[in-house]
């Protein structure tokens, strides 16, 4: 072989191998949430939106389906409970009946929380859309509790009866439904249906127990196949109710020292998982602050795990698109194991978008400290020192903004008492003084 | 395994050589730097081939970590076997600690133009598609070959060529990577190419390929397909084949056509192709896949399911239409040293001699998206917004698509060993990598051939 081409040999040798060198650089940071969550790209909200986002009291306490833990959920006892514990918001699940009434409702049925077997025999699996209100009175909706949760049972919550939202809405402003010397419900015989029957509603009267606490309402709206319209319903109806800040709001007596969510502006939150809900909740109750909750799940109505920093962002976008000022993701830990959405990159990308995040749902005091961060610092919360300092070495640039700014609670005594704020008394104390 | 086919591989040859060997003088010889024994009366011939690349790139990448790195990239050691009008190959390739068969084929030269090929071969589809890679005048081919073209089948074709004109065609059963799962696929690929000019001046040449596929089963599903395979078609090319990649799985045919077009005038080349690709898909898959659970209520344990009827379920989870994909290159090349000359045989260029430098630029536009829906959050809903966000479905196929500006420079050192040295700007749009737009490469190669 000639001598040159020993040399073009050579050369070439040299620039393959220093191209392989140059491979070994580290040239881009590895493409991973913790490394891009600073500076994803991402939608903010306009100062009208941030405007309506600061409606909503800060770290609030929201009481899950008014309690799941002490009473019966979304029943008269758990609003109640709640109202006179101190949460800042009554949390329910809307759906409709068969004529029209917005009601508070979780399960897709009515065959966990009620004795539908006996009553409906055969219609266990049916939506609550299949009943009228009168057929739904007839339900036992407080003696599954007693069941299902024998140690918090008491023989008061037998007969207990499934919510109305304007029956929420009532507790909030301090009533109560009216009851005969027998405990039963009073019939209000001034509505009546197309047939001239009683419609299902109840006599509402000043709580005697009430202690002056005016919590607001966080309803929550289902996928709108399921209730095509429901929206709009309900705008009408919080109007009439004096419940649509945007309509001529009522104004609700408040006492001072103690809970006035419901005579603020932010006095009623819409929340849903549905992104079609959302478009609909925008368009017919703007002004008023909503929530994109969120869970994960490998499709596209979810927070993808697979690809969860694109993901997130997609939904804070669509949440900006459509003017969502809170986040509402789920957090993990026991008893739920809920997949984890609260995870401080996540918060700080919420936050960087504008909204506040009112994380779901809290049972313990670990969950509580962990997503205010106390964890962070030395176990301090801010609840107990304002100026709190981060104590030890994290992968974060640990700040303010990695945290929650409220949360959907079971156990809204542990969060009031997590807190600082004043109570009533126990959870059962509380309970005894409101006669169950 | 490495071991084993090697060994085949060299056994194959030896026994061949000495099987006739016991009745002919072998001459041996070098041709082009490789060994060829040939008998005395010319009628017998045996060759070694084979080739390294020894590669390195290194990614100016954007927000997606891609690795660079020094590579072997491809060994391969074959032997090829000449009676008469009978030839034989066999070629296996040993690169990146994977071993693939590549050519294996028997060959009948029926006349010295007219040849029949049985075995595993190239089909013949497009300029790059039917190259070999040491001959491609960049380090690899480009997107749209990488994506669109075949590569090689096992099957039967027949290739007649004259001066101007050149005819390939084969019916083909599948590739030899099959995994077994299902039935392999069918194909039938045919080019016709036509060089109306061939002089000493100018060569100018335009030709067309169509190739007609079941594509290859990927699993058993009841569901699916009236054979019960899923059939998928995966167009993929680039950087670790992740800004273009398309699946398109429920495949029932696919088809593809490329156009193609050359001109050397000296030492200039221009070079340019255009493939178009159509995927049909089970259009009524959704009707079988649901067809043990056609009513779904809201259920016992209070989750909710959708109300629809079977006829439903098409228009949720959105149609199975066509797949349609089509992509482009153009080329340019200036030699320096020598000049283009056009290989009538195979209906490429040969090899520029020894000593001569190559200078390339090219443009590549490869677009694999099919879109008609609504993009969020990783998948497709329907173009109306309302009924994407109430959770329905769309086929849509997003497999991002490029526009690739690539330099190169080639110098033949000798018949056997080149050098190579590409720089490809590639600008990326892929709804699955939001944050990638811009991705730079630099690739060496170190080719040796025999």
């Amino acid at each position: 072989m000639k001598n040159f081409n020993v040399k073009n040999l050579l050369a070439g040798a040299l620039i393959l191998s220093s191209i392989g060198f140059a491979g070994c650089e580290d040239d881009t940071p590895d493409y991973n949430p913790y490394n891009n969550y600073k500076t994803y790209p991402l939608k903010e909200l306009s100062d009208e939106a941030k405007a309506v986002r600061d409606y909503v009291k800060a770290d609030a306490v929201i009481a899950h389906r008014g309690s799941t833990f002490w009473a019966p959920e979304e029943t008269e006892a758990a609003f109640r409970w709640a109202r006179n514990m101190g949460a800042d918001y009554l949390e329910i699940d809307l759906q409709r009946t068969q004529d029209g009434v917005l009601l508070a409702l979780h399960d897709g049925n009515l065959r966990r929380t009620s004795n539908i077997e006996s009553q409906f025999p055969g219609k266990e699996d049916y939506p609550v859309s299949v009943f009228t209100l009168a057929q739904l009175r007839q339900l036992d909706a407080g003696s599954w509790f007693n069941i299902d949760v024998p140690e918090n049972a008491r023989q008061s919550f037998v007969g207990q009866k499934i919510s109305t939202l304007e029956e929420v809405l009532k507790i909030s402003e301090g009533m109560r439904i009216k009851r005969d010397i027998a405990g039963e419900p009073v019939k209000d015989m001034t509505r009546l249906d197309s047939e001239g029957d009683w419609a299902g509603y109840y006599e509402f009267e000043v709580d005697p127990q009430d202690n002056g606490n005016r919590p607001g309402v966080y309803a929550e709206t289902k996928e709108p196949y399921l209730f095509p319209s429901m929206e709009a319903d309900l705008a009408v109806f919080l109007s009439e109710m004096g419940w649509n800040v945007t309509d001529s709001p009522k104004v609700i007596a408040t006492t001072p020292g103690k809970v006035d969510v419901a005579n603020t502006m932010g006095r009623f939150i819409l929340q849903t998982f549905s992104r079609q809900s959302i478009v609909s909740l925008e368009k017919v109750l703007p002004g008023v602050p909503k929530c994109m909750l969120l869970w994960e799940d490998e499709s596209a109505a979810y927070v993808r795990p697979s690809n969860s920093i694109e993901s997130l962002a997609e939904f804070i976008n669509f949440s900006v698109d459509y003017n969502c000022h809170i986040a509402g993701p789920s957090i993990a830990g026991s008893p739920n194991g809920y997949p984890e959405l609260t995870e401080p990159w996540m918060c700080e990308m919420y936050h960087r978008a504008g909204m506040i995040i009112h994380a779901y749902s809290f049972d313990t005091e670990d969950q509580l400290r962990k997503y205010n961060g106390d964890y962070f610092y030395a176990g301090v919360s801010r609840f107990d020192d304002p100026a709190r300092t981060v104590s030890g070495d994290f992968e974060y640039d640990v700040n303010p903004n990695m945290f929650i700014d409220g949360g959907f609670t079971n156990l809204t005594d542990l969060s009031m008492k997590y807190q600082n704020r004043e109570v009533a008394g126990t959870a059962q104390e509380v309970m005894d003084n409101l006669g169950y | 395994m490495l071991r084993k086919l090697y060994i085949a591989t060299l056994a194959l040859g030896l026994v061949a050589t000495s099987a006739i060997g016991q009745e002919k003088q072998l001459t041996a010889e070098s041709n082009k730097g490789g060994i060829v024994l040939t008998s005395a009366d010319k009628d017998y011939q045996v060759s070694l081939n084979g080739r390294i690349y020894m590669d390195g790139v290194h990614y100016f990448d954007d927000a997606t970590d891609l690795s660079s790195d020094a590579s072997i990239s491809d060994i391969r050691l074959g032997t090829s076997v000449k009676w008469g009008q009978w030839s034989a190959k066999v070629n296996v390739s040993f690169g990146n600690d994977e071993v693939k068969i590549k050519d294996a084929f028997l060959r009948y030269n029926y006349a010295k133009n007219s040849i029949f090929t049985v075995g595993n071969f190239f089909e013949p589809f497009g300029i790059e598609g039917a190259a070999s890679s040491k001959d491609l005048r960049f380090i690899g081919a480009s997107n749209m070959t990488e994506a669109m073209g075949i590569g090689r089948s096992i099957g039967l074709g027949y290739t007649y060529y004259t001066d101007k004109f050149y005819g390939s065609t084969g019916v083909f059963a599948g590739s030899v990577d099959n995994d077994n799962e299902g039935d392999q696929g069918f194909a039938t690929t045919t080019k016709l190419v036509y060089t109306p000019i061939v002089t000493d001046k100018v060569t100018f040449q335009l030709g067309g390929s169509f190739t007609y596929r079941i594509p290859e089963a990927n699993g058993f599903n009841e569901s699916l397909n009236d054979d019960d395979y899923n059939r998928e078609v995966v167009l993929a090319a680039g950087p670790e084949d992740k800004f273009l990649n398309a699946d398109i799985q429920y495949a029932r045919t696919d088809m593809r056509y490329n156009f193609q077009s050359m001109v050397l005038s000296g030492p200039f080349l221009l070079q340019a192709e255009y493939t178009k690709t159509k995927v049909t898909r089970d259009d009524d898959y959704v009707s079988r896949l649901m067809k043990d659970n056609p009513y779904w209520t809201h259920t016992a344990s209070g989750g909710y399911a959708w109300p629809t009827t079977p006829g439903d379920y098409p228009g949720w989870y959105g149609e199975l239409r066509d797949i349609e994909t089509k992509a482009y290159y153009v080329q340019a090349g200036f030699l320096l040293g020598d000049n283009y000359a056009y290989d009538s045989a195979s209906a490429y260029i040969k090899r520029p001699k020894a000593g001569s430098y190559e200078f390339l630029v090219r443009y590549d536009n490869t677009n694999l998206n099919d879109i008609d829906g609504t993009y969020f959050n990783g998948s497709y809903g329907p173009a109306d917004l309302d009924a994407a966000l109430g959770g329905a479905g769309n086929m849509s196929i997003q497999g991002g698509k490029s526009e690739s500006y690539s330099v190169a420079v080639n110098y033949y050192l000798s018949d056997n060993v080149m050098f190579r040295l590409n720089y490809s700007y590639m600008d990326v749009q892929n709804q699955a990598y939001p944050l990638d737009e811009k991705i730079g490469m630099l690739k060496a190669r170190v080719q040796v051939n025999f």
